[in-house]
C-alpha cells in the first residue's frame, strides 16, 4: 500500500496530521501506514511538521510567573531524587542467558551492575527492610507527581487505581547510562496481577514498534506491543501471566511493525524487578 | 559555555546533552533560554495563566525526562521542546473542557498590554517569526482562518467545519492548500530548521 508519488490525497493527509486535525480514526491509519515505510508520505510528513514547528513562533512571547522557576527546580529535584529501586538478593539459580543478553546491551550502568550484585548476592534481612521503605517513598513521590502532572485523566485513574492495591510496585525502566531517569514506569498491581506501563520514548523508526518482554530467569516472553504517539508517548495495561516464573526484568525493544516472537534487537530500556 | 541566556540553537543543544547527564543547573539554563517562547505558546493555546504555569512545568519535567533520548537529527533543539509545549497544551485543553473559561480569559488577556519585543532575544529568532507571519499573512483569510483554528486549538477538521458553519470538504481543501503554500514559503528559509 505504499505510495509512488505524492497527490493531493496524500498532501492534505499529511497536512492535517501534522497539524492534529485527523479525527482519531484517520490518526491511527495513518500512522498505521506509516509503520508499513511508506517513503512518500514520510517525507510530506517530515515537511509539514518542519511547517507547523514553525508555526509557533507567530505567538508572541510571554513572561511566565517568576515562581515559576523555583517550582520547576523543586519539581525536578524531587524527580532526580527518586530512588531506585534496589535489589533483592539473587535466587539460588542463575541464569547465564539473561546475564549474557543484559550485558551485549547498552543497558544503563546501574541495570548492568544490579544485574551482576543480584546474581552474586546475599541475602540480607536488612537490605529487605530498606528496600521496603524506598519503595514506599518512592510511591509517595509519584503519587505527589502524579497529582501535578496533566496525565490524560484515563491513564491516571489506571495508575492511580494501580498504586491503590495492596503490595503495589514501581518498577523504573531505565535507557541510559547516565541518568537514573526513568524513560518507562510499570505500576505493577499485584492484586490484580496487571502492569499499567506508561512511557516516554522516542517513536520508533518506520515500519517498526516497541515492544515489551517479561524477562524471566531463563526466557523472554512477549507483554506484548508498546504503541506509542507522535510525541513517543505510550501507555498500556498487560496482564502479568501468574504463572511466569522467576521473574527478573521487563524489558523494551524494537522489533518490526506486528512485533517478534523472541526479541530481535537489544533492548533499549530495561527495568528490573528482582 | 556561554551565557546562561544563551540562545543559540548550538548552546540548547549542549544544554541537552548536560541535562541528560543529569545535570539539573543545565536544565535550569535551558528554561531561562526558552521559557518565554515556551509559555508565550501554551498560554496562548490554554488561554488562562494557572493552566500555563502548570503546563509548563510539564514540558520542562518532559524535557528533563527525555533528554537522554532527543536526536539532533530527529530536529533542533527549539523545534523539539515547542512541539511538546504545544502537544502538552492542546492535551490539557482537551481534558480540561475549558473552552468557556478560556473565552473570558484570552478578552481579558486582551487588555493587558502587549508583549513587547524582547532585546536580548536572539535576532535570528526574532528574524524567522517576522518570515513565519510574513508567509501566514500572505494566505487568503480563509485559509488561514482553518490552520490556526486547527494550530492552537487542537480541533480536528470535523470539530473546525462545525465551528466555522463550512462544509468538511471546503475545510480540508483550505487546510491542504494553505499548508502548501506555507511550506512553500518557508521551506526554502528555514529549510527543515525552527
Amino acid at each position: 500500500m505504499k505510495h509512488d508519488k505524492p497527490g493531493e490525497e496524500i498532501e492534505g493527509t499529511a497536512a492535517l496530521y501534522a497539524l492534529g486535525a485527523l479525527s482519531q480514526h484517520e490518526a491511527r491509519a495513518f500512522e498505521s501506514h506509516l509503520r508499513e515505510g511508506c517513503e512518500v508520505c514520510e517525507r510530506e510528513l517530515a515537511s509539514f511538521d518542519a511547517t507547523v514547528s514553525a508555526l509557533s513562533l507567530t505567538v508572541p512571547p510571554a513572561d511566565p510567573p517568576a515562581r515559576a522557576r523555583q517550582l520547576l527546580e523543586s519539581r525536578i529535584r524531587r524527580e532526580k531524587n527518586a530512588p531506585v529501586i534496589p535489589l533483592p538478593a539473587a535466587k539460588s539459580k542463575r541464569s547465564t542467558s539473561f546475564a549474557a543478553w543484559a550485558m551485549a546491551a547498552s543497558l544503563a550502568a546501574i541495570s548492568i551492575l544490579s544485574v551482576i550484585a543480584w546474581l552474586r548476592a546475599e541475602q540480607a534481612l536488612t537490605d529487605q527492610q530498606n528496600e521496603v521503605t524506598r519503595l514506599r517513598e518512592a510511591s509517595a513521590a509519584l503519587r505527589d507527581e502524579l497529582s501535578r502532572e496533566s496525565a490524560r485523566s484515563q491513564e491516571y485513574e489506571q495508575i492511580v487505581s494501580a498504586l491503590k492495591s495492596p503490595g503495589s510496585r514501581v518498577i523504573p525502566v531505565v535507557a541510559e547510562p547516565k541518568t537514573a531517569t526513568p524513560v518507562a514506569e510499570v505500576y505493577w498491581d499485584r492484586s490484580s496481577s496487571r502492569w499499567v506501563i506508561t512511557a516516554n520514548l522516542l517513536p520508533p523508526p518506520s515500519g517498526r514498534v516497541y515492544q515489551l518482554w517479561f524477562v524471566t530467569a531463563s526466557e523472554k516472553i512477549s507483554a506484548g506491543l508498546l504503541e506509542t504517539d507522535r510525541t513517543g508517548h505510550g501507555f498500556t495495561v498487560v496482564d502479568v501471566p501468574r504463572n511466569l516464573g522467576d521473574l527478573r526484568a521487563v524489558a523494551i525493544t524494537i522489533e518490526p511493525s506486528g512485533g517478534s516472537p523472541q526479541p530481535t534487537t537489544t533492548p533499549v530500556a530495561v527495568g528490573i524487578v528482582g | 559555555m556561554t551565557s546562561p541566556q544563551g540562545s543559540s540553537e548550538q548552546d540548547w543543544t549542549g544544554l541537552i546533552g548536560r541535562i541528560a547527564a543529569g545535570d539539573q543547573s543545565a536544565l535550569t539554563a535551558l528554561y531561562d533560554g526558552t521559557k518565554r517562547l515556551v509559555y508565550g505558546l501554551v498560554l496562548r493555546i490554554v488561554g488562562n495563566t494557572a493552566t500555563a504555569e502548570e503546563v509548563l512545568l510539564d514540558v520542562y519535567s518532559q524535557v528533563w525526562r527525555q533528554a537522554s533520548s532527543y536526536d539532533r537529527r530527529r530536529g533542533a533543539p527549539l523545534a523539539w521542546m515547542m512541539t511538546i509545549a504545544r502537544t502538552r497544551a492542546i492535551d490539557r485543553l482537551r481534558s480540561g473542557r475549558q473552552e468557556h473559561q478560556r473565552k473570558e480569559q484570552l478578552e481579558a488577556a486582551g487588555n493587558a498590554p502587549a508583549a513587547t519585543g524582547d532585546p536580548e532575544e536572539a535576532s535570528v529568532i526574532a528574524e524567522r517569526r517576522r518570515i513565519v507571519r510574513s508567509a501566514l499573512e500572505s494566505l487568503a483569510a480563509e485559509q488561514r482562518e482553518v490552520i490556526e483554528l486547527a494550530y492552537y486549538s487542537g480541533l480536528s477538521h470535523s470539530e473546525i467545519a462545525a465551528r466555522l458553519g463550512q462544509p468538511l470538504g471546503t475545510v480540508k481543501t483550505r487546510t491542504r492548500l494553505g499548508m502548501m503554500k506555507l511550506r512553500e514559503k518557508l521551506h526554502p528559509v528555514l529549510g527543515d530548521e525552527l
